[in-house]
């Protein structure tokens, strides 16, 4: 009997489309408009929260105030992913080259950590504590992908 | 925090694909599908209960289901519904809205068949209503070799 006679094949498109809401709309429009990357700072323990959030999630207060943070920051931790699912092939279109490396990176003037693709380094040369800074996409559209991904930041050495 | 008017939406696409393994019961049944036009059951030999769509066990006995019976592609409405949010179909696929769906309960089988129905009148589908099975001229051995099933009786 055919292979194909005892499998059952498909394939399923979801779509999402979900509010940005009030501070998150913010945020990508800063992204979009003005290539700055906005948190929002607890009104409490004063916690920089990027991607910016309405409340923070320690103290469950509202955030205090808008804060504009660096678009460099350092390596927490990352994930090369060699084997890419359809999901995020997508993804791939934005880097110059593979493999897809997902990063999180803690922003300077941030208290917590973004989750964002790395590009323009080759994986075996990505280490925790590296110095990155984000690429703008040139068109933007208001969303996460407006940055396109994180490059490694060239340090001008002193002579 | 400044009021901002403008309010954004994150948009995210996602394609699923997936690939499973009919098994020696599903197997033997979509063959018979596509080559005969036929629907087959698995009789239970303890509760004689008749599975359709088949499975490997009976959930009463736990008795291993290997006797075949032939099963009419006429049945029975138990329940059903008309759907009318665009919605993908149990195929993943986009289908046309409104349609029709019921558990149909085919003639020799004790079980009920999730299916599509032709009728999509809220006013004309009842329980009990009796269907036929409308065959795909060109069958791939799947359920989708079933378009759906209409309605028998002269409806009022």
């Amino acid at each position: 009997m055919r292979k194909e006679d005892q499998a059952v094949t498909g394939q399923i498109s979801l779509t999402f489309s979900y509010a940005a809401g009030q501070t998150g709309s913010r945020f990508f429009a800063e992204l979009r408009d003005h290539r700055r990357i906005i948190g929002t700072s607890c009104s409490e323990c004063h916690r920089v929260l990027v991607p910016a959030r309405q409340f923070c999630s320690h103290c469950v207060a509202a955030a205090g105030g808008w804060v504009e943070v660096s678009p460099r920051g350092t390596l927490v931790s990352y994930t090369v992913i060699p084997q890419v699912q359809p999901h995020q092939k997508h993804l791939l279109s934005h880097l110059p080259t593979g493999p897809l490396i997902y990063g999180l990176i803690r922003l300077e003037g941030a208290d917590t950590n973004l989750v964002h693709l790395l590009g323009e380094i080759p994986p075996e040369t990505v280490r925790i504590g590296m110095r990155v800074q984000a690429v703008f996409r040139e068109k933007r559209e208001g969303n996460i992908l407006d940055i396109t991904y994180f490059k490694p930041v060239i340090e001008q050495r002193a002579l | 925090m400044t009021p901002d008017t403008e309010h954004l939406r994150v948009q995210i696409g996602m394609n699923l694909s997936w690939r499973y393994a009919k098994g020696r019961q599903f197997t033997h049944f979509f063959k018979t599908l596509r080559e005969e036009r036929r629907f087959l059951g698995l009789r239970c030999s303890e509760c004689r209960r008749v599975y359709l769509p088949p499975r490997p066990t009976c959930g009463n006995c736990y008795a291993e289901l290997t006797e075949w019976v032939k099963v009419q592609d006429t049945g029975t409405v138990r329940a059903f519904t008309v759907v009318y949010l665009p919605i993908l179909d149990a195929a993943g696929q986009p289908r046309s809205v409104p349609y029709g769906m019921a558990l149909i309960q085919l003639d020799g089988a004790d079980t009920t068949l999730n299916h599509y129905l032709a009728e999509t009148d809220l006013s004309k589908l009842r329980i009990g209503l009796r269907v036929q099975a409308v065959w795909r001229r060109e069958r791939q051995g799947n359920m989708g070799d079933i378009l759906h099933f209409r309605v028998l009786e002269k409806l009022q």
